[in-house]
């Protein structure tokens, strides 16, 4: 007990040192990683310690983390500034006069833009004649899959609908590596996407002409703390310009479509452009999977063990006290009923990002099949032996120790069982906000369309979920009194 | 030994209880009735288990409180032994703050005179069949040498034989212990082997007190006569 206090604390002291290298954030798409990734090699070359926390989350998500001083960097774009963070007009004066007010500082354009354009399938396309956005208004049926960002963003869907009076109904959000795979297999006829695709190249689709000019400029940039080291600012200067938009397409291309890692295409980058010699490392399949399984062991024990601590003394009270029943486990859950995405997206103001808001969310996830089974198993005793235990003179801190506790045994291990076994699948989105585990490889395999790599996340997360099934049943062997799991004696 | 003085009770609007008794000490006292006559909630009253709506109930002289229980010794049907420990844990339980040297001596003691083989002591209540079970539970009762013994339904849950057996053995150690036991029963067997006085109890109140003998002789009230008959008639008609 005294271990695992040892070890949670030198956990949450180790994630308050790692604050203080540079943390180069991006979002989880592979623009964005692989820009990311190159901003990281310029901050090492300058002989600054820095970090890459790769595929982060969406836009809101970076942004807090930038504002809350979680990351001190991370690439952006113009329009997306105006339009989704800042709401304001988009001019490169008021975008600097908006940003200084919130201590962060836009680089100039770095060599490309990534504007908005409409994808459609190129056999629909052809059959409905569509050249432009405007050609789509004549078509009703058409179907439509958007990313959520584009949903919701000012100059996203609902503007463009109402600019193009487009009068489609079935509109679908769904995540962009997704939509393009939806619209090569047929089920989407439209979709959005971006300047810099890789996919426009694979797919070819049809890409529509914005003839009303209604999607504004994605000028490509880094921002960054206006309180980050003069050297920084240099460093991440260098990439200023630095990149064309074939030179993205290329590199965009070389990650999704030839799976080559965004560290070596990063360092490939970086060599050609600067002159940088990196040693990208190529960690071998089991050491990576190791790595994983010590990350996810950790998520799964320490928010278990915290559980534990929180949720049987919680069971008890509820358990012991008719009138706090109703509010800890109606209140238990209610939390479980936030969806897990959420809940991890609501920690990040609080907790940053990393494992520790994981942990918390795990925590509170965990919480409800253990105190649900420690109070039935405290309310499943017989009426005649709580009677023997009070008739016995014993204390209500003996009763609970030693008749009320080991009786409610069974179903309290059972509990914490249901909350591990959970806790295994939980603990894969952890990589949403940077937690590590099996998550990642789950995570960058869906966004590069790589199976053999979602597998490698899938597959040691289900053994490892069997595992604790097993260890767990072992437990009960030991920590159940043997005399409730005999077969009864015939009577004489 | 058990002074209960304007004693009521009830479960909502029913009455339980509404009694005046003294039981006498070193005596053994049956409590009989049919269910629901409110026997059972008078022996809870006596071990302090349920409190009164009114009245007052003393102990050896003094208002009862909670350290009386452990004083008095309790036995329920089917024993209550907890499933979780062995017998003999059950047993050290109730005298979990004495010297461990005198409960081992005590336990060996008890296991002779409830005629326990004492290989069955480390085994869990499940593995016991129902009488050995009310032998632990009579062994748990007795560990801290109680001035009282209360019981209520002890043999409920066993079959005939077992049940004569145990009402000689139970008979055999009162006359040993002298000890003041209450017991609570709807079987005039129990009665007849082991009471010097029995109270008859219906809808709460007593309707009739004293040796079986003057209930059986000298019935205060037809109901006294329609219970026993209850039980005796079969076996008379039979006979004749």
């Amino acid at each position: 007990m005294r271990r695992a206090h040892f070890v949670a604390l030198a956990l949450l002291v180790a994630g308050c040192h790692a604050s203080h290298p540079l943390v180069v954030g991006s979002k989880k798409f592979t623009e964005s990683v692989l820009l990311g990734e190159v901003a990281t090699l310029l901050l090492g070359d300058a002989g600054l310690s820095a970090r890459h926390e790769a595929q982060l989350g969406g836009t809101r998500v970076l942004w807090d983390a930038l504002v809350a001083g979680r990351i001190d960097a991370y690439p952006e774009y113009t329009g997306t500034l105006c339009q989704e963070i800042l709401h304001s007009a988009c001019d490169r004066a008021t975008l600097e006069r908006e940003l200084a007010a919130r201590h962060v500082v836009m680089t100039p354009s770095l060599g490309f833009a990534d504007n908005y354009a409409l994808a459609a399938r190129k056999d629909v396309a052809a059959r409905l004649h569509l050249r432009r956005i405007s050609d789509l208004a004549a078509h009703p049926e058409l179907r439509f899959g958007f990313s959520e960002e584009f949903l919701a963003r000012g100059d996203g869907w609902p503007a463009l609908k109402a600019r193009y009076r487009l009068p489609q109904t079935d509109v679908r959000g769904l995540d962009h590596d997704l939509a393009w795979r939806g619209l090569d297999a047929g089920t989407l006829d439209v979709i959005d996407a971006y300047g810099t695709d890789a996919e426009i190249r694979y797919y070819e689709p049809t890409l529509l002409t914005d003839d009303l000019g209604h999607f504004t400029e994605y000028e490509a940039v880094l921002l960054h703390r206006d309180a980050l080291p003069a050297a920084a600012r240099t460093a991440l200067g260098r990439l200023v310009g630095a990149v064309s938009a074939p030179e993205m397409i290329a590199m965009n291309a070389r990650a999704k479509l030839d799976k080559v890692p965004e560290a070596r295409i990063a360092a490939d980058f970086a060599r050609a452009h600067f002159g940088l010699t990196v040693a990208a490392e190529r960690d071998g399949v089991a050491r990576r999977i190791w790595q994983r399984t010590v990350e996810h062991l950790t998520l799964v024990a320490l928010s278990v063990g915290g559980a534990i601590l929180l949720g049987l003394p919680l069971g008890i009270v509820a358990a012991r006290r008719r009138r706090l029943r109703t509010l800890i486990l109606g209140s238990t859950g209610l939390m479980q009923t936030i969806p897990s995405l959420a809940l991890l997206v609501f920690m990040i103001p609080l907790f940053g990002i990393g494992t520790g808001p994981a942990l918390v969310a795990l925590v509170v996830y965990s919480l409800l099949p253990i105190v649900r089974n420690t109070v039935a198993g405290i309310d499943g005793i017989s009426g005649p032996l709580r009677e023997s235990a009070a008739a016995l003179g014993l204390t209500s801190w003996e009763r609970l120790r030693l008749v009320e506790l080991p009786l409610a045994m069974p179903s309290i291990v059972a509990g914490i069982q249901t909350a591990a076994v959970i806790a295994v699948g939980t603990a894969t989105l952890g990589a949403l906000i940077g937690a590590g585990g099996y998550g990642q490889p789950i995570l960058t395999g869906i966004r590069l369309d790589d199976t053999r790599l979602i597998l490698e996340g899938a597959v040691p997360a289900a053994l490892l979920a069997l595992a604790v099934q097993l260890l767990f049943d072992g437990l009960e062997l030991v920590v159940v009194s043997r005399g409730l799991r005999v077969r009864p004696a015939v009577d004489e | 030994m058990f002074q209960l003085r304007g004693v009521r009770k009830s479960w909502g609007s029913q009455l339980a209880v509404e009694v005046d008794l003294d039981l006498p000490r070193g005596k053994t006292t049956v409590l009989l009735g049919p269910s629901g006559c409110g026997k059972s909630t008078l022996l809870r009253l006596c071990m302090g288990l349920v409190a009164p709506d009114a009245g007052t109930i003393r102990f050896d002289g003094a208002p009862l409180a909670r350290d009386a229980r452990r004083r008095i010794g309790y036995v329920i049907q089917e024993g209550g032994l907890f499933p979780h420990l062995t017998a003999v844990e059950n047993v050290q339980l109730a005298a979990r703050d004495r010297p461990r040297a005198d409960v081992d001596a005590r336990v060996a003691m008890l296991a002779e005179l409830v005629q326990l083989p004492t290989a069955l002591l480390s085994r869990y209540p499940l593995e016991l069949s129902g009488g050995q079970r009310q032998r632990v539970s009579l062994m748990r009762a007795l560990v801290l040498d109680p001035e009282a013994l209360l019981l209520d339904e002890p043999f409920g849950a066993l079959d005939p034989i077992i049940r004569a057996e145990l009402q000689q053995d139970l008979k055999r150690i009162a006359q040993r212990l002298g000890k003041t036991i209450v017991m609570v029963t709807h079987d005039l067997g129990d009665a007849a082997t082991l009471a010097d006085e029995v109270i008859l109890l219906r809808a709460g109140r007593v309707v009739q007190r004293g040796p079986l003998r003057a209930l059986l002789e000298v019935p205060a009230d037809p109901f006294v006569t329609q219970f026993i008959e209850a039980q005796r008639a079969p076996l008379l008609r039979l006979g004749s």
